[in-house]
């Protein structure tokens, strides 16, 4: 008898279970079924092709409801909320639902995890630098061939973005933008020490002894730091690194794709970046602290990025300047990566779905200078550079150049992790005092551990 | 008191100890008809299956699974890359180029693991322990520390993978300054706060509060915190003229800040388990301990903590696996810097399954991790099982 | 500490007593005083985050070093209300959190009486099985778990998010140990009177496990609430979202500086259903009444 109670008990369970799952099962009855299935029969009796959308950026939906019109963003986030708006509310016969891609730390894992599970998103952001990851397991769609049917001129693409959407003589990707390193310059500080020239410019400096004489300057002249950055975060000073090997002339990764760091232009660029440390700057700061420090008036420069131009152009109440990376070498050259957006192959098999998907991408190309405006990032496309669409938005006519001449980092796999290795050891010499050399040594090994993990 | 406590103390007590709880076991539960096939094997099998049948499918597959896997370059995007490599990751994992051995390595090390012999000796001359499982043990601390450790790359070699000792390494050191600190502290709490009051009940929920946050969220606040030139640190030391350090940045401080974040993180999950252990010890023995003239350390020591074995053996044991485990807080915080200080196995793990997709290797990795915290769990069922016989 | 019992035995002299009496209540109350003075201090890391969570946003940009809000503002919290599914996420935080507990009480509390109680053949060999599973590293089952999931067509539901917490094996672990320390006799009375196992188990022995039980309720729906990662990849779709990953989708962009207020808001308003829990059941971590009369 008391089993019998107990095989009730147990049913009862499972039929909780099933229950549950029932309940489970109508709720997920939102408008799409990842079945693909699902989506080849919309497509074929209707009107609406619906495509689904991983990005980062987050999540913005309340405050952009019903909002179509671009110029009333004010975050990235606003920015491509909306044009998603626009795109859907045009009469194009394309629905795009954005999955829940938003989150900036687990993107990857949770996009890696959709390709894992057989069922990625029609169209993904994704970094040019995690594109060999994808493209180079045949992950990505090759667009070569769809980009002119879509009406994309990819010779429009500024150079450095050519490049990073390409891996092994395919394009994989639409770019958006460039994004990369900027100097953030607080002009005043820089007058009260005199380092401006006659129309009140800040002077830059063109050589590594007068960037350090510049330093002691102003550190003489006001109260203030004369540099400062993310010195461990989020691998700000692996950036300058790479921007100050690029200006010598140097590279990073050889021909065959392994790591070269150890080179006398990563020696010099590693002590450049060691005497900032220890004479003008304050390697404690991570990236929150170098920033309110920055807008505090306690800083005459911050390396950061693009993406801040506009929230510090609002906030700093004093004269604010964004300048390119001061040329210190021969060349022009600073760190730069680009937002893309890729076709996923395995999501993109039937015909109508990939034609919407290529629709979108081209719609975002469309407005590449909208982004631009809104977010800081450097338009991507001469047409937009020179077209006049920027003129209105602050401080954008001091980089635009920059679109030319950044530089973007291999196109090798597995370069998450080597770039992780490089910041590493990098940032050991100025938090540890680890011995330069050995850093550099050390990074090139457990860089090449992790790069060209995919070959055939 | 003994005898109320002995009953058939079940498996809670693991398989090592499993020769000890023959004699009173036996004596206290009545087993009127030891047949094969009594209902009562029936009606323990039907409390057991829901259980089982969830630790089938969610655990013991997933485990199976990831076995497997160790054993394949698992390619984590493209399934159909994967390719048996037998024992390549483990190779990879624990051997390099030009390895040799020496005595020397990992000296002092190896010296505190070998001298754990003298303690197994005794107890193996005492019989306080099973002989066998103590035996066992002594191998393979003979085995780990006598040889194994000594193995390490020569001149001009190096390990295939750096990073997987040195991650090992710190959790091995976050387990080790993290566990008596935790378990400790919860004890402390435990026992001050065990009385219905309500001022009490306020203290419970003021301590157990920040295990209620998410690591998220604990690792946002702790972040900022310690910043000098964001949080509360920085606001104590405007206060005192001093100028603290970023303890996060530190390769030195940066562990202990973890750790304590991480005490303030979870010591309430301790404090709620020893809570409720100490409601299994009688209020008369503290009577009878009182009528004797015991004072609050002697109540203490004879009665509270034979009283609450159980419960400290479960939440060492928690304890240590879930410091074996830890990766959350490291990996928001500091991201295993500065300077690796803080780079834990799972994060390493993490990464290369994640980041660099190499689920094979991370695979492997989290098998070795897993019998590590097997092996070690083991242990301390053992030492902490056998003390609870004495008592 | 040594002391207390030698008081005593001056009991006669009437300074002395009040001597004592005096020391008896410093005793007392020393060590309630320290402990609240430990509990605030504490708790000043969680008075810090609702400060930063009622301070708007761009003061925090410039100056984050303050005990008390310089300025006082709801909005961090009313944007995080204004979004339209914050409620379905809380609800379904409610639903996942809530369930993962229910099964876990009942799946663990049956499976600890029978690892405790019941004799039946393989238990020394099926105990340390299921122990082990407390040891696996969450990380390793994950692709694996995806997988079946997706298998079962049960990412984006309920229990896709709450099935696989009912198979960890803490709850076994936590009630078969407080099972284990009850004391025999007062099964062995129901014995004798013919009770089944399942009588046992029901009338005698839950309701002796209370506190085992709200401490491993208490813990589930807390570690379940929170759950990330999990969640993250299960749930893609915004409506399935929990509060935590709800939550965490807001943030806008990769640094947190700009938006400190808002991010702390979130963080309360993840955070706050959890301690109303804890305040509520905490009582029950203690029982009051002594074991042996415990059993009726």
């Amino acid at each position: 008898m008391r089993d019998r109670r107990l095989f009730r008990i147990t049913g009862l369970l499972l039929a909780l279970a099933l229950i549950a799952a029932a309940c489970g099962g109508d709720d997920s009855d939102a408008p799409d079924d990842d079945g693909s299935d699902d989506g080849a029969a919309a497509a074929s009796d209707g009107e609406e092709t619906e495509i689904t959308l991983a990005r980062f950026f987050g999540d913005c939906d309340e405050s952009t409801e019903g909002v179509t019109d671009v110029s009333e963003a004010t975050t990235e986030c606003e920015v491509i909320q909306i044009l998603t708006n626009a795109f859907n509310e045009a009469d194009n016969g394309v629905t795009v639902e954005r999955l829940g891609g938003a989150v900036w730390d687990q993107y990857y894992t949770q996009l890696s995890t959709t390709f894992a599970g057989g069922n990625p998103p029609h169209v993904a952001v994704m970094h040019s630098h995690r594109l060999p990851d994808f493209a180079g397991r045949d992950l990505l769609r090759p667009l070569d061939d769809d980009l002119a049917a879509a009406d994309i001129d990819f010779s429009d693409f500024t150079e450095p973005a050519q490049q990073g959407a390409t891996f092994e003589g395919d394009i994989y990707a639409v770019p958006f933008d460039i994004h990369g390193s900027l100097w953030h310059v607080n002009v005043d500080l820089f007058e009260q020490a005199g380092l401006v020239d006659d129309a009140g410019e800040p002077i830059m400096p063109t050589s590594v002894e007068e960037l350090l004489q510049q330093a002691e300057t102003i550190q003489d002249e006001t109260d203030a730091m004369y540099f400062s950055q993310d010195w461990f975060e989020f691998a700000v000073g692996a950036r300058l690194f790479l921007g100050l090997v690029a200006q010598q002339g140097g590279d990073i990764v050889d021909a065959d794709g392994n790591a070269t760091v150890n080179t006398p232009e990563g020696q010099e660029a590693l002590r450049v970046l060691n005497e900032l440390a220890t004479t003008a700057s304050d390697p404690s700061q991570g990236y929150t602290d170098s920033e309110s420090a920055f807008l505090a008036g306690e800083v005459a420069v911050l390396h950061n990025g693009t993406w801040v131009v506009d929230q510090y152009s609002r906030q700093a109440d004093f004269d604010y300047a964004a300048l390119q990376v001061p040329v210190l070498y021969d060349q022009p050259g600073f760190w730069g990566d680009s937002h893309m957006w890729v076709l996923p192959e395995e999501s993109n098999q039937d015909e109508t779905e990939r034609d919407a998907s290529l629709a979108f991408a081209a719609f975002l190309y469309d407005n590449i200078g909208s982004w631009a405006a809104g977010t800081g990032h450097l338009a991507n496309r001469t047409s937009v550079l020179t077209g006049g669409e920027l003129d209105d938005a602050p401080q954008r006519a001091n980089y635009a150049d920059a679109a030319d001449t950044a530089v973007f980092v291999p196109a090798v796999a597995g370069w998450a992790g080597a770039w992780d290795s490089l910041a590493d050891e990098l940032q050991a010499t100025w938090v540890s005092d680890k011995d330069p050399q050995s850093a550099l040594a050390d990074a090139e090994e457990r860089m090449n551990e992790s790069i060209g993990t995919v070959e055939n | 008191m003994s005898a109320v406590r002995d009953g058939d103390s079940g498996p809670g007590t693991l398989p090592a100890r499993s020769g000890g709880d023959g004699p009173t076991a036996s004596k206290a539960s009545p087993t009127p008809d030891p047949t094969r096939f009594s209902p009562r094997d029936l009606s323990a099998w039907g409390f057991l299956l829901p259980f089982l049948a969830a630790y089938a499918l969610f655990m013991l597959y997933p485990v199976g699974q990831a076995i497997v896997m160790g054993f394949f370059d698992w390619d984590f995007l493209d399934i159909t890359r994967r390719q048996w490599v037998g024992w390549d990751n483990y190779r990879r994992m624990f051997w390099g180029t030009e390895m040799t051995w020496g005595v020397d390595h990992l000296l002092v090390l190896r010296v505190i693991g070998l001298a754990l012999l003298i303690p197994l000796a005794r107890s193996w001359r005492n019989r306080s322990l099973p002989r066998a499982s103590v035996a066992t043990l002594m191998v393979l601390l003979v085995v780990i520390f006598g040889v194994l450790l000594g193995f390490h790359p020569g001149e001009g070699g190096r390990w295939f993978d750096s990073q997987f000792w040195l991650s090992f390494g710190n959790t091995l050191l976050f387990v080790a300054l993290s566990t008596p600190i935790i378990v400790g502290t919860g004890l402390a709490l435990a026992l001050a706060l065990n009385r219905p009051s309500r001022l009490t009940g306020m203290l419970r929920a003021m301590f157990f509060a920040p295990y209620v946050l998410s690591v998220a969220v604990m690792t946002l606040i702790w972040a900022f915190l310690l910043n000098p030139g964001l949080g509360l640190v920085g606001l104590v030391g405007d206060w005192f003229g001093a100028d603290p350090i970023n303890l996060l940045n530190s390769s030195t401080w940066a562990m202990p800040a973890i750790v304590l974040a991480t005490l303030w993180w979870t010591v309430g999950f301790n404090l709620v388990l020893f809570l409720a252990g100490l409601q299994d010890i009688d209020v008369q023995q503290y009577e009878a301990a009182s009528l004797d003239g015991a004072n609050t350390w002697q109540k203490f020591r004879h009665v509270t903590l034979p009283g609450l074995k159980r419960t400290i053996r479960l939440v060492v044991v928690l304890q240590v696996i879930y410091s074996f485990q830890i990766f959350g807080q490291v990996f928001i915080m500091t991201r295993g810097g500065p300077d690796g200080a803080t780079r834990v196995l799972i994060q390493h793990i993490f990464e290369q399954g994640f980041r660099d997709f190499e689920l094979g290797y991370a695979s492997a990795m989290s098998i070795f991790l897993f019998l590590v915290i097997i092996l070690v769990s083991v242990v301390q069922f053992m030492f902490l099982g056998g003390e609870e016989d004495e008592a | 500490m040594s002391s207390t019992t030698t008081t005593k035995t001056h009991r006669s002299d009437p300074a002395v007593d009040a001597r004592a009496r005096r020391t008896r209540l410093l005793r007392q109350h020393t060590p309630t005083v320290l402990l609240l003075i430990l509990a605030f201090i504490w708790l000043i890391p969680v008075w810090w985050m609702f400060s930063l969570s009622l301070t708007p946003n761009d003061l925090l940009q410039l100056n984050t070093k303050i005990l008390l809000p310089p300025q006082v503002t709801f909005d961090n919290f009313v944007s995080v209300i204004q979004v339209g599914l914050s409620g379905r996420w809380f609800l379904n935080s409610l639903i996942v959190a809530g369930s993962t507990t229910l099964l876990t009480l009942i799946v663990s509390s049956m499976a600890g009486y029978a690892f405790a109680r019941l004799r039946f053949p393989g238990k020394k060999i099926l105990f340390p099985v299921v122990i082990a599973g407390l040891m696996v590293p969450q990380e390793v089952m994950f692709i694996p778990l995806f997988l079946i999931f997706e298998q079962f067509g049960l990412h984006n539901t309920h229990p896709g998010l709450f099935l696989p917490r009912v198979g960890i094996p803490l709850g076994v672990f936590i009630m078969t140990t407080f099972f284990a320390a009850v004391p025999r006799e007062i099964e062995e009375a129901a014995e004798v009177d013919g009770a089944s196992k399942w009588r046992i188990f029901r009338q005698i022995m839950l309701p002796m496990a209370g506190p085992a039980l709200t401490a491993l309720a208490i813990f589930t729906f807390v570690l379940t609430w929170n759950d990330y990662l999990w969640p993250l990849v299960s749930a893609t779709e915004r409506e399935m979202f929990t509060i935590t990953t709800g939550l965490a989708s807001l943030q806008g962009n990769f640094a947190q500086a700009t938006e400190l207020g808002a991010l702390m808001a979130r963080g309360v308003l993840a955070s706050v259903p959890l301690l109303v829990m804890f305040v509520i059941f905490q009582r029950q971590l203690i029982r009051g009444i002594s074991l042996s009369s415990g059993g009726k």
